[in-house]
């Protein structure tokens, strides 16, 4: 039956898709429409953003996901258990990675406030626009605001198909209740006078984990075993910004002050199953930027963050009882001219740790950092940065140099390498903290060689990449490189199987020294037939060369191939539709072999016939989402709809997390 | 069903195809109200467990750039057959487009997609082992392809009898086939409300 249901949304889709693409000129010709009035939010050149993952449409990330909502990011160089990539929304830092988990529901703007580009994405190292990054960045931008005041709204909800209905009541035929996602609700208010603005965010959002294939773990991490009482499986996160500024164009003042409290299952690769933890956060930033004269400028911020990981009640007394404050202070000078950009910085981070078994625990990184672009002649130019810190003592550089050249007017190549070292505190800070006297390890019963060898992690990498602007309307850009890690810290252990938990942590080590090189590559085409049409495919490759035992088990986990395919298409000033379809190869998690082919079940006796398998390996999966919006009231309001995964098969990105088939998502927008 | 399916989306597809100029109309110029009745016409394993009554809904249709949108609900009561309490309501809330072809000034043929939430009330809880239960609503993503033979016989008034392929996403999904008819009546549309729609 459900392989009926594919066929058929498969031929509607195809047909649909067919017309479309066919009939475009036709139907684009006798439209005579008003310009778009939120250009850039609504444009086809922005990426519509209605879940999660959609923030790493395109950038080369490739988010694993336990519940949907929070992601293990591969940074390129360091892997998924290495450090996450820095956030920035409209160019103030914020981190809503916590323990190599990024929480999305921390990100201090409405989704559908946000703008995301994948040229606004880089993995891997390097310094841009005066902000130094070692494990890749990733830059969201907000809906500019309007004059005067106005507010914004939007409610969101989702919805996995193949709930039981009234087959519930044929015992031979029941069938478990699946994941209901949300709701979500955002609010913005915002007053702007002049060259001054100020605007304040609130963000609630929840889900229950009521997946079939977490059910078992998450309710039985919640059950008290003394009273039996079963507390709820919910998670939420409830996000409140405020912030004012001064922007004239040569001169940028914003102050800005973030809290959040969540009560969260946080997945912590350690103990290979979530934690329930209660998460705080308070962040408190400073910007000034100023331009003096048409070239030069200086930018300057400071940041106070106070982060904590508190107890959660649950059937355990694990607790991570962490408090992390940090103050960061970052300035650079930049200067431009017809030839030669420069940038020269230096960023101080204090840090402060109070931890079970920590006192007095401290950090402290001084880095120092450079930027330069010189053109030489026509079509030739040189590009490098360098990045030092010292921490303790010790010292980590890093750099990359390249070379750019015009071929001919439509025709870029370049050629750039790579050297990064990392800090042991900043590749590896838990083990650090570990070494030092947290623990949360003893307290989580894991076993095993946690120590850290307090070396850095290495590594370095030749890339060449090319761009061919055929016509103004098709860009194709490519890329290959090698890259090898020299000295690799990798996080590791064979996860033991456990029937209520799904898992209990194996022997935990530490892997100091791994080394070994992959290929990595991907190809971009972007086509905009029109301005209402535009296609962006882009393919990706990570293939591993050769390398120690453990490095080659570690990249398995991500795809060796992905490709991912856009087409974002507004027939008339008010519609919209977007499509995306996504493969991505198969994937292989050797730390989760013990569980490979054992049960798993759902919790609740309702469904005795229902009886799941782990699996290490997720196959290779085909993935076509379609988007539809519509405006209403001179786009005051807006109404969209998500169809996600349309042939309607199970898609996992990790071992232990949900299976999503098809389903459906609704969002609606209120502009004032 | 598959057939029809695909009949209807191949019909789509020539839509899509084949309407030059007739896009040209005045989006949200008019309005369409049509007051409907339903009955279920086909019998799947569903209909083995569960009877349908008759069914009416309200269906509100608006011309678009291309074709016309709409949005409707429709109740329907499921009696039941073999097991105790599962007569449940049916409440289906959609949203959709369709194309009229113009057979002659007053007869259309009208191919259209819906998808929407079928909402269910059950009459009772299902409880297992004393102490289980599933909840009462239920609610799940529904789409619907259908194919109408509109007649108008004025301007204002018409009416239509069609026949529509409607699938709940439930883990078993409900195929159903549905006839019916609806009496239409069209107004112009009010100035406010066409800048609501824009």
């Amino acid at each position: 039956m459900a392989k009926t249901g594919a066929k058929m949304i498969k031929t509607l889709f195809t047909a649909i898709v067919i017309a479309l693409f066919f009939r475009i000129d036709s139907a684009l010709a006798f439209q005579k429409h008003d310009g778009i009035k939120t250009a850039k939010n609504d444009s086809t050149e922005a990426g519509f953003i209605l879940r999660s993952q959609d923030l790493f449409w395109q950038t080369g990330y490739h988010p694993v996901s336990l519940d949907r909502m929070s992601f293990m990011l591969d940074s390129h160089i360091y892997g998924r258990y290495g450090p996450s990539p820095d956030f920035y929304v409209d160019g103030i830092p914020f981190d809503p990675s916590i323990f190599g988990m990024t929480f999305t529901q921390l990100i201090p703007v409405p989704v559908h406030q946000l703008k995301q580009s994948s040229r606004l994405s880089e993995r891997g190292s390097g310094v841009r626009g005066g902000k130094p990054y070692d494990s890749g960045i990733i830059e969201l931008y907000s809906e500019p605001l309007k004059k005067g005041i106005s507010f914004s709204a939007a409610g969101q909800i989702g919805h996995n198909s193949g709930e039981p209905g009234p087959l519930a009541f044929d015992p031979d035929r029941v069938t478990p209740n699946v994941e209901r996602f949300g709701p979500w609700i955002d609010g913005t208010a915002a007053v702007r006078l002049g060259d001054w603005y100020a605007k304040g965010v609130l963000r609630t959002h929840s889900y229950v984990h009521v997946d079939e294939f977490l059910q078992n773990r998450i309710i039985n991490l919640r059950i008290l075993p003394d009273t039996g009482e079963l507390l709820g499986t919910e998670a939420k996160t409830t996000l409140g910004l405020a912030e004012t500024g001064f922007d004239n164009g040569r001169l940028e003042i914003r102050l800005q002050g973030i809290k959040s409290e969540s009560e969260e299952f946080l997945y912590f690769q350690p103990v290979a199953r979530e934690v329930p933890t209660a998460i705080e956060n308070q962040q408190i930033s400073g910007m000034v930027n100023a331009a003096f004269g048409s070239g030069f400028g200086i930018r300057s911020l400071v940041q106070y963050r106070d982060r904590s990981l508190g107890y959660r009640l649950h059937r355990f007394s694990h607790n991570f009882d962490w408090r992390r404050e940090s103050l960061m202070a970052r300035s650079s000078a930049y200067f431009n001219s017809e030839k030669t950009t420069i940038e020269l910085g230096a960023e101080l981070e204090d840090i402060r740790l109070k931890a079970d078994g920590l006192s007095g625990y401290t950090d402290q990184f001084r880095k120092g950092f450079v930027q330069l672009k010189q053109s030489f002649a026509r079509g030739l130019m040189i590009e490098s940065e360098g990045r030092v810190t010292e921490g303790a003592g010790n010292y980590a550089y890093s750099g990359s140099a390249g070379i750019s050249l015009d071929l001919t007017d439509k025709w870029n190549i370049g050629l750039r390498g790579h050297y990064n070292e990392l800090l042991p505190e900043q590749a590896r800070p838990l083990d650090e903290w570990v070494r030092s006297g947290y623990t949360i390890f003893d307290q989580l019963d894991i076993q095993g060689l946690y120590a850290s060898d307090g070396e850095k992690s290495r590594s370095r990498e030749l890339s060449l990449n090319q761009q061919i602007k055929f016509t103004d309307k098709l860009i194709v850009e490519s890329e290959i490189g090698w890259i090898e890690n020299l000295r690799l810290h990798i996080p590791f252990q064979y996860a033991a199987y456990n029937f209520p938990f799904s898992t209990e942590p194996g022997t935990y080590l530490l892997q100091q020294n791994e080394g070994g090189r992959r290929i990595t590559g991907n190809v971009k085409v972007q086509y905009q037939r029109s301005p209402r049409l535009r296609q962006a495919v882009a393919l990706y490759v990570n293939r591993v060369e050769n390398g120690d035992r453990l490095h080659n088990f570690y990249w398995q986990s991500t795809p060796e191939l992905s490709l991912q395919h856009s087409v974002n298409y507004k027939p008339f000033r008010d519609l919209g539709i977007q499509v995306k379809t996504q493969y991505v190869s198969e994937r292989v998690w050797p730390e989760f072999e013990r569980i490979d082919g054992r049960s798993n079940r759902s919790f609740y006796v309702q469904y005795p016939f229902r009886l799941f398998t782990f699996e290490n390996d997720l196959p290779a999966h085909l993935n076509i989402d379609v988007t539809v919006s519509k405006w209403f009231w001179d786009q005051r309001f807006r109404g969209v709809i998500l169809l996600k995964n349309l042939l309607n098969s199970d898609y996992q990105t990790h071992p232990l997390g949900i299976r999503e088939g098809f389903g459906y998502l609704l969002r609606l927008e209120m502009r004032l | 069903m598959e057939k029809i399916l695909k009949i209807v989306a191949v019909l789509m597809v020539i839509t899509v195809h084949m309407c030059p100029g007739t896009s040209a109309q005045d989006a949200f110029s008019s309005v369409r109200l049509s007051g409907t009745g339903h009955k279920q016409i086909s019998n799947t394993d569903f209909a083995r467990s569960w009877s349908p009554e008759s069914g009416f809904g309200l269906e509100i249709s608006t011309p678009y750039y291309k074709g016309s949108l709409e949005a409707g609900a429709r109740i329907f009561r499921f009696d039941a057959f073999e097991f105790e309490n599962s007569g449940f309501w049916s409440r289906y809330v959609f949203a959709g487009w369709f194309y009229r072809y113009a057979a002659s000034d007053q007869v259309f043929l009208v191919p259209g997609i819906r998808g929407g939430i079928n909402f269910m009330l059950h009459d009772e809880d299902k409880v297992y082992g004393g102490e289980y239960n599933f909840k009462r609503d239920e609610s799940e993503f529904a789409y619907e392809l259908l194919l109408r033979l509109e007649y108008d016989i004025t301007p204002a008034w018409g009416f239509y009898t069609s026949v529509s392929f409607h699938r709940t996403m439930l883990n078993i999904p409900i195929d159903t086939l549905y006839g019916s008819i609806g009496v239409t009546a069209r107004i112009e549309s009010p100035e406010w409300l066409k800048r609501v729609l824009k």
